[in-house]
């Protein structure tokens, strides 16, 4: 509930289905309307989106809701699923990890007017195992992967394509499920099967380091996102519980709070978005259990932090696992939520005060 | 793979039909199935089902390193071992390798995993676990066998696939229930 009484709700703007085979991810264009997801069918599937205008006939009563259209269904080569998916911040660059264990970097190549197609411009190859998870970071100057090597790998970005490893950071003892970059610092989050996440740093005397290791989930963490001011980590774990870290000083961070008792299963994915209500915005959480949760999260009176239910929807893709949740980071549309599921399908949320 | 881990299991003799079929039954597809795009999207479809009916569908899937014993006669699973739920749609399978340090664990609880995939309807979630006390890395085995990044991948490796289909054969070319009349 709302101070005034109203109650948010969730709900279905858009369904997009394609995919032969389960969806594991989608990522929002940070500079075009453009939605991105991959799947174990070993495609990328693009969609564009726009709001239509309010004189729009034909659009739906409650007017002015983003409409989607398939843009392109990109035939990957990759040998294998494709797990991830992350776009550089220019949005020119898409890079994709597979379980084939490569890295594979994406640009539309044609003439100047024309909208090109979608090439595989580099692959990135080095990790032995499953990569899991792709991430550049805030300047696109980083591309971060990591793998079931139990390694993340840094990449330089350099031009035409060409990318130099920076580093391979081997401290997690287990898989390494995702990494995710602080929205303004050369800082790296990783997350693993080994129950912990870590925080890694570009030591300028040493390579990469690892500056901080963040216990205290029971189980693998799936998924880890940095709030919009870079003061917070949200992680979803496999132990069915959200946690929510502050950074103390600036390589220390400490857990502010948990989340259990909202779902049931494993969790596979978080999202932390700048939302409309709540002074730290909102986090998304989604999990095997199907449900897909929405928290706001404030900066208490003491300057504590404190997370507490917003909304949530059940049965979001059916009785399949949902495997991603985003926020979309277009302009006015902090409420608009894309998720994506072991069903083959993505779908687009509305999240806002209930009619 | 060459090791043999278990030269002298113990077996179990079995009363169920071996050999009979049965008419045509919603659980016997023989291959995979047409669930997620398919047959099982039709709610109409395998109501509720019951611990006899995952055990029947487990019970002749063979022994990697035994091929011509089935796990039931190896009493790898068995149907108190098996437990459903229809209002939360899950089910729960608890298998026993053969000897506490088994290192064909995680292949056979694959095949359990991916008999399962198969032929039950995409409504219910499977945990897989090996009977407490059973095996030295108890922990680590269940927790693999509970990851579905793992298992997925795992089921992209086309050597490790190609194991799991000779165990899963007998099973699927079996009925999935057995009706003993």
């Amino acid at each position: 509930m709302t101070t005034d009484g109203s109650s948010i709700e969730i709900t279905l703007i858009a369904e997009l289905p394609g995919h032969q085979d389960r969806a594991w991810a989608i990522a929002w264009n940070p500079t075009k309307p453009l939605l991105a997801s991959c799947s174990a069918d070993k495609t990328v599937r693009l969609y564009s989106y726009h709001t239509p205008p309010p004189s729009d006939v034909d659009s739906p009563s409650h007017g002015g809701e983003l409409k989607f259209e398939l843009n392109a269904s990109i035939t990957t080569g990759h040998a294998k699923t494709v797990r991830a998916l992350a776009w550089s911040p220019s949005g020119n660059t898409l890079a994709t990890g597979s379980f084939d264990s490569n890295v594979g970097i994406w640009q539309q190549v044609g003439e100047e007017d024309e909208e090109g197609a979608w090439e595989c411009v580099s692959s990135l190859e080095g990790h032995e195992t499953e990569c899991k998870g792709v991430a550049y970071s805030a300047s696109g100057t980083l591309l971060a992967s990591c793998s079931r090597d139990k390694s993340v790998w840094v990449w330089e970005v350099l031009p035409d394509a060409d990318f130099e490893c920076m580093g391979v950071l081997m401290e997690h003892s287990q898989d390494v499920k995702s990494v995710a970059w602080h929205p303004r610092e050369e800082v790296l989050a990783s997350c693993s099967y080994d129950d912990t996440i870590r925080i890694w740093i570009d030591d300028p005397q040493d390579d990469w380091d690892c500056v901080a290791i963040l216990r205290g989930h029971t189980s693998t963490v799936w998924s880890i996102s940095f709030s919009p001011d870079g003061n917070y980590i949200a992680s979803g774990s496999d132990d069915k519980t959200v946690r929510i870290w502050k950074r103390m000083d600036q390589h220390k961070w400490e857990c502010a709070q948990v989340l259990e008792g909202y779902h049931d299963r494993t969790i596979f994915s978080v999202a932390w978005g700048e939302g409309t209500t709540g002074s730290l915005g909102w986090v998304a959480s989604a999990s095997s259990d199907g449900q897909i949760i929405v928290y706001q999260v404030n900066v208490t009176e003491e300057g504590g932090i404190e997370a507490r239910l917003l909304t949530k929807m059940t049965s979001a893709h059916g009785v399949y696992d949902v495997n991603c949740v985003a926020w979309c980071p277009g302009n006015r549309l902090e409420n608009c939520l894309a998720s994506c599921g072991d069903d083959g399908s993505v779908k687009i949320w509305k999240v806002q005060v209930g009619k | 793979m060459n090791e043999i881990y278990n030269p002298n299991p113990k077996i179990l003799k079995t009363a169920g039909k071996r050999g009979a079929r049965a008419p045509s039954d919603l659980w016997d597809l023989g291959e995979e199935r047409t669930g997620r795009f398919g047959l099982y999207d039709d709610p109409s479809v395998a109501d509720s089902i019951d611990q006899n009916e995952v055990f029947d569908l487990v019970r002749f899937i063979t022994d990697p390193e035994h091929k011509h014993m089935t796990l039931e006669e190896l009493m790898v699973v068995s149907a108190p071992q098996c437990s459903v739920s229809n209002e939360t749609n899950r089910v729960q399978i608890e298998f026993t390798p053969t000897v506490p340090h088994c290192g064909m664990s995680t292949v056979i609880g694959l095949t359990l995993r991916v008999r399962l995939l198969r032929a039950l309807p995409d409504r219910f979630k499977v945990d897989i676990r090996v009977k407490p006390g059973s095996h030295q890395s108890e922990n680590e085995l269940n927790k693999q066998l509970n990851d579905k990044e793992r298992v997925a991948a795992a089921l992209e490796n086309s050597a490790l696939l190609t194991v799991l289909e000779e165990c899963l054969e007998p099973a699927q070319n079996r009925v999935g229930r057995c009706t003993n009349q």
